[in-house]
């Protein structure tokens, strides 16, 4: 397929009849285009239509008006279930099962034949680390554990596009970094993935391009370079004493500028973490 | 494994728990019927009617087990959103649900018929031995014998061997005249008359039949006294022993499958428009109703478990077939607007 993995032009809905309850449009004239290997986040506040988006490009909801496409197929299209994984927000189903059991099942809906469906479901309960927790039932998953589980149930059968919506709620630094490196491994595979966090620092590190939803229309749309533009030179200096660093000031007001800023860099926690994970691995 | 199956085996695991207080229940009610007013009268017959009590208990949790097991069963339920995108073929999803439930209800509907058998029998309320009951039907629409209409010819609706004949007639009373037991007379062909007093209604009255053979047509004939109304029970021909009381048992507990199957229609007819909880509060409601209005095949079941009538004999069967024919005519009506709809 040459086009865009993801397609959306003029995407209009709105929830409630208008008679019992009240019209709530939540998309208003939404465009986006997402390509193969991309990794783009929508941002927005609660509310702004982020899932709504994410359930019409799934299939579950049908656009008013607008035209909404996945590999090129319209969303609903029969065969394309297994080839978009989608993780919604919110609870697993069937509480009672197994991880493994959970992941059978639902490989089971998909169509993947029984022996590549166990294969596939011990290589992604390894994959998001719960290679130990395949027995355990979901219901006693915590809530990370529960949401890596939901990622893994989106990566069964053959996904060339993933829609995640919020991903990485509720897990801890390491489960999010767990995701955020598959998605990476992922994007670097060919695979278009959308999705929508409120985590921006990881959006940050992760998607290349982001989206920015508000009231059901985009606000804004781009690079983080172009979204954020460039702002000051930043220098970062080593090993100078007060001395040297009165120099600099100096040397800056002679140029006609200023030290806008000084303090001393401390590491962030995600990168203490980072190092920490890639250590245990 | 399918997801009906999968659903079978989760709604069958919860079950037992339900079952195991559900003989329970069983045990005590039974053990309390000698004590129930009029309960010396006819105790196992009263037995055989706590059937319900704990076949209620169990349908209704079944139900609620499946509505819990499925998230599609019941409108904005967690876990409903990674469903409602799959293509569920109508019998993948919540018709597969439904009959999972039903399917592991049935299993241990048999159980609890047998068991609560092996409980009235424990406490010396043996349930009756089943026999095969052949029904006699007036010819013609005349049910009444009086004195002006003396003879009534009733034909046999099978031919199968019986050896003996149960009467059981309502006496009527006739204004301005005084009360007179019912004198009739049973004919049959090649046999002397038998005379037999009935001396209030339903009052069951035993003849018995040379050998073990069909008899198509028996006559009864007005000889004085009250007239009496015979309807469809009224003249029985019984057979030899059929299967054991447990067996009898199960099947009349497993008639409680229809009922169940009317919900699990609603059910799903109404998962997309009700919240969970409602659904599983509106179970037993409609449960209950169609219990107390004697809907579907099991109040006869039970009926026929009292009377000792054989109920693998095939004729509760049909009479069950309208009301499991509607519920699975509601429930594929339900299904087919939601191949594209996932459901």
């Amino acid at each position: 397929m040459d086009g865009p993995a993801i397609s959306v032009e003029d995407l209009h809905l709105s929830y409630g009849s208008g008679w019992l309850r009240p019209r709530l449009a939540a998309l208003r004239g939404v465009t986006l285009a997402l390509g193969a290997g991309e990794i783009v986040a929508v941002l927005g506040p609660n509310g702004s239509g982020k899932s709504t988006l994410f359930k019409v490009l799934a299939g579950i909801l049908d656009p008013e008006t607008g035209r909404a496409r996945v590999l090129g197929r319209d969303p609903r299209a029969p065969g394309l279930v297994t080839q978009v994984g989608y993780q919604p927000e919110g609870a697993l189903p069937y509480p009672h099962h197994t991880a493994l059991d959970l992941l059978l099942h639902m490989a089971h809906h998909l169509g993947v034949p029984p022996a590549a469906a166990r294969t596939q479901a011990a290589t992604l309960l390894a994959r998001v680390g719960l290679a130990s927790a395949a027995g355990r039932r979901v219901a006693a998953l915590s809530t990370g554990m529960a949401r890596r589980l939901g990622f893994a149930v989106a990566l069964l059968g053959t996904p060339r596009v993933l829609l995640l919506d919020e991903p990485t709620a509720g897990l801890d630094p390491l489960g999010s970094l767990l995701v955020m490196d598959a998605l990476r491994s992922l994007a670097a595979e060919g695979v278009a993935i959308l999705l929508a966090s409120h985590q921006l620092e990881e959006v940050e590190q992760t998607c290349a391009r982001v989206i920015l939803l508000h009231e059901g229309r985009v606000q804004a749309e781009g690079t983080l370079d172009a979204l954020l533009g460039t702002g000051d030179d930043l220098m970062v200096f080593r090993g100078l004493d007060a001395g040297g660093l009165a120099r600099i000031r100096d040397t800056a007001a002679a140029a006609g500028g200023a030290v806008v800023r000084e303090g001393r860099e401390r590491a962030h926690l995600f990168a203490l973490f980072r190092r920490l994970a890639r250590e245990d691995a | 494994m399918t997801p009906g199956a999968r659903i079978a085996l989760r709604v069958a695991r919860g079950l037992a728990p339900a079952n195991a207080l559900a003989l329970a229940l069983a045990a005590a009610l039974v053990a309390w019927v000698p004590v129930l007013p009029g309960g010396g009268e006819g105790p196992e017959r009263a037995a055989a009617w706590l059937l319900h009590v704990p076949a209620f208990l169990l349908v209704a949790t079944a139900l609620a087990l499946t509505v819990e097991a499925w998230p599609l069963l019941g409108r904005g339920r967690p876990g409903a959103l990674w469903l409602a995108r799959l293509p569920l073929r109508p019998w993948q999803g919540c018709g597969a649900a439904a009959l999972g439930g039903l399917a592991a209800l049935a299993a241990h509907l048999a159980v609890l018929g047998a068991g609560f058998a092996l409980l009235a029998a424990a406490a010396g309320l043996s349930l009756p031995q089943p026999r095969l009951h052949v029904a006699y039907a007036p010819e013609g629409t005349r049910t009444v014998l009086a004195a002006d209409r003396p003879e009534l010819v009733l034909r046999a609706r099978v031919a199968a061997p019986v050896t003996e004949v149960r009467l059981r007639v309502r006496v009527l009373s006739v204004p301005g005249t005084a009360y007179a037991p019912a004198r009739l007379e049973l004919r049959a062909a090649g046999l002397p008359a038998v005379a037999i007093e009935a001396r209030g209604s339903f009052e069951p009255a035993r003849v018995a039949l040379p050998g073990a053979r069909p008899w198509p047509e028996l006559t009864l004939r007005h000889a004085g006294g009250a007239p009496v109304h015979l309807d469809d029970d009224s003249l029985r021909g019984l057979g030899g022993p059929c299967g054991t009381a447990g067996a009898n048992a199960a099947l009349a507990a497993l008639a409680w499958l229809a009922p169940g199957t009317i919900v699990a229609a609603f059910l799903v007819l109404a998962r997309g428009v009700v919240a969970r909880g409602l659904l599983e509060a509106l179970a037993p409601a409609l449960l209950l109703l169609l219990a107390l209005a004697a809907a579907g095949p099991a109040a006869a079941a039970v009926e026929a478990l009292a009377d000792g009538r054989w109920l693998g004999s095939g004729d509760l069967l049909p009479a069950a077939l309208p009301s499991l024919g509607a519920a699975a005519s509601a429930m594929i009506l339900a299904l087919l607007p939601l191949a594209r709809n996932r459901g």
